[in-house]
C-alpha cells in the first residue's frame, strides 16, 4: 500500500512539475521574449518475443515481454545573452518517464525479481525497470564567436557520439548503452545513457579549403552498460536471454566510479568533399568483464561485473565521390585493453582471495568501410530517391591465444556486413526501413543474420504507429557474438502521439 | 447651332470612352471586372490572364481568383534601382550560364549590388539567363534572412497529413548593399544555409547545412542526424529529391534555388498574368537598429484546409488577391540527366524580377507540379527597404497525384547585417551546437 501511495504520489509530483515547467516556459517566453521550444512524444509499445526464434517456427512460442508507456520531451530555452563575443545560447533539458505495465499484468511471472536488490545504483531491481523517471539531458551552451574562431562549452548531462560506424562500437564509446529494456539495434538516441560531462568544442576561423575543429571531453560520471536485474531468478525480459548461466551466483556491478574518462577529437573538413577526424579516448570499458569470486570452499558465490580501463586511438573519414554521387565513410579504432571472454576462466590468487577471471584483456583493432548512395528505384519508390547504405566492419583480436580459441563466441577475426535501405512512400506518410546484418560462418555452416524491418505510418501530424521486427537467424554453432541470440526474435508494435 | 453642339459632345464622349477602354484594357482587366472573382463558371472570359495550371485548377473548382489592382507601387527601393542602372553594360553570361564581368570574362570577384542586367533585350539569345540572374540578385539584396517555415502535407479535400516546422537561415555573399559586403570569403561561397527542424518530435534536431559555391562545384551538404547524434555528409547533387516526401524539393525553394548554370534557359515571351498578393495594401514596419526588417503574416493568409466551408482544394489560397502583372515567360531545362523533372516554366515579373509561379513538367511532357508563390508586401517606414520579391507563402501542387504542400514562411527577418548573421554561423561546430 505504502509503495502504491508512493507511486501515486510520484506520478502526481511528475504531472505537477511538468505542468509548471510548461507554464513557466510559456510565461517566460511571452514576458521576456526569450524563445522556448517544447516538444515531445507519448508512446505506448508492446513487444512480443518468439522464444525459439522465427527460424524455428514463425511466432509459434510467443511471450509478451513488454508493455511500456513512455513520455519524453525536450525543452530548449534560448536566452540570447551576450557579452561581446561570449554568450549563453541554449539551455536544454530532456526528460523521459516510463512505466512498463508488463510487471503488473504478469506479476506472477516476475514475482521473484526483488524490487530493490541493494548493491550499487547500477544493480537494478524490479522497480528500476518497471518505472523510469529520468532527467536524461540537462546542459547549457556557453559560446564564443569572435576573432579566434567559434566555440561552445557544454557542461551537463548529455550524449556525445563520435565515429561513423553503426551497429558495432568502434569509436562511439562515450555513452554506454542501456540494455535493461531493449535489445541492441534500437534507436541509438533512446538506447544511450547520457553522462555528466564537460564538453569543449572549438573551431579555428575558416581557412581557404580548410576547417579545423577540436572536441574535448572530460567525464567524471562513470557508468557501465546497464543491464536489467541480474538476480537469482534471471527472469527480467532482457536478462533471461543472456545471463541464465549466472542464476546461482550473486551478480553485482563493480564500477570504478572514482576514475575519470577524457578524450579529444580533431576534425578537418578539407576542400568541399573530405572530412577527416583523429580520436583519442581514455576509456573505462562499459562492457562487462566478469570475475567470479567470494569462494565458499571451491565454489565462487559472486560474479562481479568489472570494467577495466584502456586507451582508444583511432580516426574516421567521409568523402563525397562526385562521379558516383555517393558518400564513402571509414573508421578505425585500436583498443589497448579490451576484455575478451574466455570459456575456461583464469584463476588468479590475490589479496582478496582467489578469483576466476572470465576474460582476458587484449588489444583489439576494428575497421569499418561504408558507402551511402541515394538511388531512384522506381518499383520501390517511384517519385523519390531511396537511401541505400552498405557497411563492412572487420574486427581483429591481437595476441590471440589458445584459451580464446576455445571460446564459442570469440573469433580472432570477425567480419560483419550490414546493408540498409530507407524508403519514403505516400509523401512521407509511410516510411519503411530495412536492415540486414550478416556475420560469415566461423566454426559453423552458415553465418549469423539479423533481419530488421521497420515501418512507420504517420496517421496524422501528431499520431503515428510503428512496427519493428528484430530476428536472428543462422547457425548457433557459429563463432559470433550474436549466435546466442538466434533463439530470440522480437516484434514491437508502437503507437505514439507527438507535438 | 444646337445640332452642331450635340455632334461635338457625342464625338467627345466617344473619344473619352475609347481612352478609358485603352487605359483599362492595357491592364487586361476591364474596369467593370476589378474585384471580380474568377471561378469555374466565368474563367473562360479571363483565360488571357491565366496560366495553363491556373486554368486547369479553376476549371476543376480547386481554386478561385479574386481579382484587384494594387494600391501601391510594387517596385524595388530607389537605392537598389539606382545601383542597377549603374550596372548597365558591365556584365554578361558565359556559355555555361554563369554571370561574368565583361572586362575580365570571369565571375565578378567583388560585390555586385542591383540587377546585373537592368535592361533586357527580348531578342538577346541570353535574355532568359539574364532574367534569372536578375531574379537571383533581387533576392541576394536581403543579405541574410531568418525564417520560420511551416510545411503542411495536404490531400485534396482533407486536413493536414503531416506538419514539419523548421527555422531556416540564409546568408548571401553576393548582391549585398554597399557597406555590407563580406570581404573574407576564403571558401568562395555564393550562399550558405542552415535548416533546423523544430517539430515534430521524430524529426526534431535533424538539421542540415549547405555551402553553395561560386562555380560548378556541387553544394556541400552536412546533415545532423538526431537519432545517432552525428554530422553526416550528404550528396549535394540530389537537388530534385522531394523534401521529406513532400511536394517541394531543394531547387524549388523561393521559386528557384538551384545553380543557374545547372539549367538551360530560354525566353518564351511575355504576357499579362494574374499573380497572387496578400492584399491590395502594403504593410509598413520600422527597421531594427541593425537595419534588419522583421515582419509576419502568420495567421493572416488562409489555405483551403483552414477555411470552413471551402469546397475547393485544401492547398488553394482562399483570401489572397490576384493582381495583373506583366511577366516574362522563361523555360528552364535541367542539364542533369538524372534530375527528377523535365521542363520548368517560370513566370517572372518584368519590373521587379519576382518569381510568381512556375509549372514543372515530367520528362514525358506532362504538367506535374504547379508552384504558386505569394510575395510579401512590406516596406520600411522610411521606404529605404522592402521585402518585395521575397517569398512568404507557397502552394506546391502535384497535379498528377492530386496532392499538395502548403508552405508558410511568412515570419521572417531579412536584411540581417554580417554583425547579426555572419559566415562563421555556417560551420559544422555551429551545426553541432544548434542541434541536439
Amino acid at each position: 500500500m505504502r509503495s502504491i501511495r508512493g507511486k501515486v504520489s510520484g506520478v502526481r509530483v511528475f504531472i505537477i512539475v511538468t505542468l509548471m515547467v510548461m507554464f513557466a516556459a510559456e510565461v517566460g517566453a511571452e514576458e521576456t521574449g526569450v524563445k522556448v521550444d517544447f516538444h515531445g512524444y507519448f508512446e505506448s509499445n508492446v513487444i512480443l518475443r518468439d522464444q525459439n526464434g522465427f527460424q524455428y517456427g514463425f511466432m509459434d512460442h510467443l511471450n509478451l515481454v513488454q508493455q511500456r508507456n513512455t513520455l519524453k520531451f525536450d525543452i530548449d530555452v534560448f536566452p540570447e545573452i551576450h557579452w561581446g563575443s561570449f554568450g549563453i545560447e541554449k539551455v536544454h533539458l530532456t526528460y523521459r518517464g516510463a512505466y512498463d505495465s508488463i510487471f503488473d499484468f504478469r506479476a506472477n511471472k516476475y514475482s521473484n525479481i526483488p524490487d530493490n536488490r541493494g548493491g550499487t545504483r547500477f544493480d537494478y531491481g524490479l522497480k528500476d525497470i518497471r518505472f523510469e523517471n529520468d532527467l536524461r539531458e540537462a546542459f547549457i551552451d556557453f559560446t564564443y564567436n569572435g576573432f579566434f574562431g567559434d566555440a561552445f562549452f557544454r557542461p551537463g548531462r548529455q550524449i556525445v557520439s563520435w565515429g561513423e560506424a553503426s551497429g558495432r562500437v568502434l569509436l562511439d564509446v562515450i555513452n554506454p548503452p542501456d540494455n535493461s529494456f531493449s535489445m541492441f539495434f534500437q534507436n541509438p538516441d533512446d538506447l544511450k545513457i547520457p553522462l555528466w560531462m564537460g564538453r569543449l568544442n572549438y573551431s579555428i576561423p575558416p581557412q581557404p579549403g580548410l576547417n579545423v575543429n577540436f572536441d574535448l571531453l572530460w567525464i567524471p560520471d562513470i557508468r557501465p552498460t546497464q543491464f536489467a536485474p541480474m538476480d537469482h531468478s534471471m527472469e527480467a525480459p532482457y536478462t533471461s536471454i543472456l545471463f541464465q548461466g549466472f542464476k546461482p551466483f550473486n551478480v553485482w556491478q563493480e564500477v570504478p566510479t572514482n576514475k575519470q574518462e577524457y578524450g579529444a577529437k580533431i576534425t578537418a573538413n578539407i576542400g568541399d568533399k573530405l572530412s577527416v577526424s583523429a580520436v583519442y579516448f581514455r576509456d573505462v570499458v562499459s562492457d562487462p568483464a566478469f570475475v567470479m569470486k567470494d569462494f565458499v570452499g571451491r565454489t565462487p558465490t559472486t560474479v562481479a561485473i568489472t570494467h577495466p580501463t584502456q586507451n582508444i586511438y583511432g580516426g574516421y573519414f567521409d568523402f563525397f565521390i562526385q562521379p558516383l554521387n555517393a558518400i564513402l565513410r571509414g573508421e578505425y579504432s585500436h583498443f589497448t585493453n579490451f576484455p575478451v571472454s574466455i570459456a575456461v576462466p583464469d584463476l588468479v590468487i590475490g589479496p582478496g582471495g582467489p578469483k576466476l577471471l572470465m576474460f582476458r584483456t587484449k588489444p583489439v583493432d576494428k575497421w569499418m568501410l561504408a558507402i551511402d548512395k541515394d538511388y531512384l528505384v522506381k518499383w520501390l519508390a517511384p517519385h523519390q530517391n531511396s537511401n541505400f547504405s552498405f557497411q563492412w566492419i572487420h574486427e581483429s583480436i591481437g595476441d590471440f591465444d589458445s584459451k580464446l580459441d576455445s571460446s564459442k563466441t570469440v573469433a580472432e577475426d570477425m567480419d560483419l556486413f550490414t546493408a540498409s535501405m530507407k524508403l519514403v512512400w505516400f509523401q512521407g506518410r509511410v516510411i519503411p526501413y530495412f536492415q540486414i546484418t550478416y556475420v560469415p560462418p566461423d566454426g559453423g555452416t552458415v553465418g549469423t543474420f539479423l533481419a530488421m524491418p521497420v515501418i512507420t505510418y504517420n496517421i496524422s501530424p501528431s499520431l503515428y504507429v510503428k512496427f519493428t521486427s528484430m530476428s536472428w537467424w543462422g547457425d548457433k554453432d557459429n563463432r559470433s557474438p550474436y549466435s546466442s541470440l538466434i533463439g530470440t526474435s522480437e516484434a514491437t508494435f508502437k503507437i505514439g502521439y507527438q507535438w | 447651332m444646337k445640332i452642331k453642339r450635340t455632334k461635338v459632345s457625342v464625338w467627345l464622349r466617344g473619344l473619352l470612352f475609347l481612352v478609358v477602354m485603352l487605359f483599362w484594357g492595357s491592364n487586361g482587366l476591364p474596369a467593370a471586372t476589378m474585384g471580380t472573382t474568377i471561378d469555374k463558371h466565368n474563367y473562360k472570359e479571363y483565360e488571357s490572364l491565366l496560366s495553363p495550371a491556373m486554368i486547369l485548377s479553376v476549371q476543376n473548382g480547386d481554386w478561385t481568383y479574386p481579382t484587384g489592382n494594387l494600391k501601391y507601387s510594387y517596385k524595388h527601393s530607389n537605392p537598389f534601382l539606382r545601383a542597377s542602372e549603374k550596372n548597365a553594360g558591365k556584365f554578361d553570361t558565359n556559355s555555361t550560364g554563369w554571370l561574368i564581368d565583361k572586362s575580365t570574362g570571369k565571375y565578378p570577384a567583388y560585390n555586385v549590388y542591383g540587377f546585373p542586367f537592368p535592361q533586357i533585350d527580348p531578342k538577346d539569345p541570353k535574355a532568359a539567363t539574364k532574367i534569372i540572374w536578375n531574379f537571383a540578385f533581387q533576392h541576394y539584396r536581403f543579405m541574410g534572412e531568418a525564417r520560420e517555415n511551416v510545411l503542411n502535407w495536404l490531400r485534396k479535400h482533407s486536413g493536414s497529413d503531416r506538419v514539419v516546422v523548421t527555422d531556416s537561415l540564409l546568408l548571401f555573399y553576393q548582391g549585398r548593399p554597399p557597406g555590407q559586403e563580406i570581404k573574407n570569403n576564403p571558401q568562395k561561397l555564393l550562399m550558405s544555409d542552415l535548416s533546423l527542424t523544430k517539430a515534430p518530435m521524430d524529426a526534431r534536431g535533424s538539421n542540415t547545412m549547405g555551402w553553395e559555391y561560386l562555380d560548378d562545384t556541387d553544394t556541400t551538404v552536412f546533415s545532423y542526424l538526431a537519432p545517432i547524434r552525428r554530422i553526416r555528409r550528404n550528396s549535394g547533387a540530389t537537388r530534385s529529391d522531394p523534401y521529406m516526401g513532400c511536394d517541394m524539393w531543394a531547387d524549388s525553394k523561393n521559386g528557384f534555388a538551384g545553380k543557374i548554370a545547372s539549367f538551360d534557359w530560354k525566353l518564351l515571351g511575355e504576357r499579362e498574368l494574374l499573380v497572387a498578393f496578400p492584399s491590395l495594401e502594403k504593410k509598413t514596419v520600422p527597421l531594427a537598429p541593425d537595419g534588419s526588417m522583421t515582419f509576419s503574416y502568420q495567421g493572416e493568409i488562409k489555405f483551403g484546409y483552414q477555411t470552413p466551408g471551402w469546397k475547393g482544394a485544401s492547398w488553394a489560397y482562399t483570401n489572397v488577391v490576384w493582381v495583373p502583372r506583366r511577366v516574362w515567360i522563361i523555360e528552364g531545362m535541367p542539364k542533369d540527366p538524372y534530375y527528377t523533372f523535365g521542363k520548368h516554366i517560370f513566370y517572372v515579373d518584368k519590373e521587379t524580377y519576382t518569381m510568381f509561379s512556375k509549372e514543372v513538367y515530367n520528362k514525358a511532357g506532362q504538367m506535374w507540379v504547379w508552384f504558386v508563390e505569394l510575395q510579401g508586401a512590406v516596406e520600411s517606414s522610411d521606404e529605404s527597404k522592402n521585402c518585395f520579391g521575397g517569398f512568404i507563402y507557397g502552394s506546391v501542387v502535384d497535379l498528377i497525384k492530386s496532392h499538395g504542400t502548403a508552405i508558410d514562411s511568412s515570419k521572417a527577418t531579412i536584411f540581417l547585417p554580417v554583425t547579426s548573421l555572419s559566415p562563421d554561423f555556417f560551420t559544422t561546430v555551429n551545426l553541432l551546437k544548434l542541434s541536439k
